[in-house]
């Protein structure tokens, strides 16, 4: 599709370079904002200016206005559990749960020599660091179980290991409201291995 | 369990063509080029998600098209089965099963069983172990899905651990906690393959001896044996033994990987001492053990695609194969040839039901 003017072609394409915006959403946006004569496209620039006084929390990665973010702050969460997860919006759907009432540490992703991301490039030696100050006592791994995601979790708790702290893993399973017989054969062997006791009322 | 029909869009020399099968012998001549073997291929294609020559899906698109779709009926047992492969450039191949794709293409391996023989087969004898081993996974995997999974994981792992030691090399650092990780990951995988493919040679080695007796009728003595670094002691502790040496190679040398598969004849190695004619009847017994085996194993007769099997065989020798392939019990059977003449008297005598189909550049009879 070609754009007679410069102007709006630098403005499509830059729009296209955002996540699920294609060429032809990208034109409709540029259009759209062309035409309107509210005060849109200034609230769009000063949103997009204030990103930058965006951060990570200084000590578990999360985003944050400030140097320590609001869940870190928070003297109600339980600062002796700390659930280490690959991205910022793992501890969107965790929070989402109501379940967890901890510290979360985000890695930045998992180790994959052959994407070229070792340790180093994960906040990993953070995650020791923090552990090592004292007050941790539990790491709970809520990392995708995948194959590099099982590996990081192994090189993790080799790590912790040194360490005073007891380590563990968010249990795998047949989702809620699945059906037995449509839930693949890897999940449902894992579920049957790491069966648990079953409880009445509570109570096992 | 046989295959009754195929359509074939914009697949290597067809643009579109379709065939019915007879359950049991069916014979596909025609002059050379005109498409016999892909035509074998697309079958293959459908029971293996890929093409038997190594073909890319790019590759296996008709020239100057943007996509290929096989569309193929067969029936097992009681049960009808509906299967698709669809791949359009710069797409994902996909496989539909009575109209429901699969997550991996991986999950429909073992749906249908198939053995192909063909011209390049040699290669199990002249090749390298690689292509062995290749031969090994594919028929356990029909077998043994675990086999796959296990497969796939170790090789995810292997390329992730030599990736590492690469930049190990390159940044001239060194992490033995994250190497130890990936030795322990792997660990599982190769013992499992390990064990899976030493029950396999247990009985796969006797049945090629079996099937060589019959064929070649001389008293030589073949053996297939499977030789693997993990005899030699405990994984993890061979992996701490090449340590160094992966360290300066920078990849992994011990593991499943580099598993040896050995063909002897009377105690010598085939490749380098057996004639044409004798490494022609090994690769023949070796394909017709891998039939017994997936038969026995999964109560099913594998589809048993014959390509230019008769190929600079003298006339004895034609008649010998043909008659293994006609009186042996076999299900649906697939043979091209470009002369039909020299299989019309032995199909005089034949009492079952066949269909000859004819390819030409036209028509497709």
């Amino acid at each position: 599709m070609k754009v007679q003017s410069k102007k709006l072609e630098g403005v499509v394409n830059a729009f296209a370079t955002l996540p699920g915006i294609g060429k032809k959403s990208a034109l409709r946006i540029a259009i759209h904002l062309l035409a309107d004569n509210t005060d849109k496209k200034s609230i769009f620039k000063e949103a997009v200016e204030a990103l930058e006084g965006v951060r990570n929390c200084s000590c578990c990665y999360n985003l944050s206005d400030e140097e320590i973010c609001a869940i870190c702050k928070d003297p109600r969460r339980n600062a002796s559990v700390v659930c280490v997860v690959e991205h910022i919006q793992d501890i969107m759907a965790i929070e989402e749960t109501g379940q967890f009432n901890g510290l979360y540490h985000v890695l930045g992703g998992v180790i994959s020599p052959i994407e070229g991301i070792g340790p180093d490039d994960l906040h990993i030696e953070s995650l020791l660091s923090r552990v090592k100050r004292g007050n941790v006592r539990e790491i709970i791994m809520a990392v995708s179980p995948t194959i590099d995601g099982e590996t990081t979790i192994y090189y993790l708790s080799q790590k912790l290991g040194e360490l005073d702290v007891s380590v563990s893993q968010i249990a795998r399973g047949v989702a809620f409201g699945g059906e037995l017989q449509y839930t693949d054969e890897i999940t449902l062997g894992r579920s049957i291995l790491a069966r648990i006791p079953y409880a009445i009322n509570g109570k096992s | 369990m046989f295959i009754s029909s195929i359509v074939l869009t914009n697949f290597k020399s067809y643009q579109s063509a379709s065939f019915s099968f007879s359950p049991s012998l069916n014979i596909i001549h025609g002059l050379n080029g005109m498409g016999k073997t892909n035509l074998l291929d697309a079958i293959y294609c459908v029971a293996m998600t890929k093409s038997y020559f190594g073909t890319s899906d790019r590759q296996m698109i008709h020239d100057g098209q943007a996509f290929f779709r096989l569309e193929s009926k067969l029936l097992k047992g009681d049960e009808e089965l509906s299967l698709i492969v669809k791949y359009q450039q710069g797409g994902k191949k996909t496989i539909q099963k009575n109209g429901n794709a699969y997550d991996k293409l991986s999950e429909h391996i073992g749906v249908v069983p198939v053995v192909m023989i063909a011209p390049n087969d040699l290669v199990l004898i002249d090749g390298l172990n690689a292509d062995r081993r290749k031969f090994v996974d594919s028929t356990i995997s029909q077998i043994n899905h675990s086999y796959l999974n296990h497969l796939v994981l170790y090789h995810r792992l292997l390329k992730q651990r030599n990736a590492l030691l690469k930049r190990f090399q390159e940044e001239g650092n060194f992490d033995p906690i994250l190497l130890k990780t990936y030795d322990l990951k792997m660990e599982m995988p190769a013992q499992y393959l390990y064990k899976v493919r030493q029950q396999f040679f247990m009985e796969f080695t006797e049945k090629v001896q079996q099937q060589y007796a019959t064929l070649s009728q001389r008293r030589e003595s073949v053996d297939i044996r499977y030789v693997s670094s993990l005899e030699k002691g405990d994984f993890l502790q061979l992996m701490q033994d090449a340590l160094q040496h992966d360290r300066y190679a920078g990849r992994t040398n011990v593991g499943p990987h580099k598993d040896k598969i050995e063909c002897k004849l009377e105690g010598r190695m085939a490749k380098t001492f057996g004639s044409q004619g004798q490494k022609k009847s090994l690769v023949f017994a070796i394909k017709l053990a891998q039939y017994e085996v997936i038969r026995k194993s999964m109560s099913v007769k594998p589809l048993l695609l014959l390509d230019d099997l008769f190929d600079k065989l003298d006339h004895r020798r034609v008649d010998q194969l043909l008659s293994i392939i006609l009186k042996g019990n076999f299900g649906q059977v697939f043979v091209t040839d470009t002369q039909l003449d020299r299989l019309e008297p032995l199909l005089m005598d034949l009492t079952g039901d066949y269909v000859e189909i004819k390819i030409d550049d036209l028509h497709v009879e």
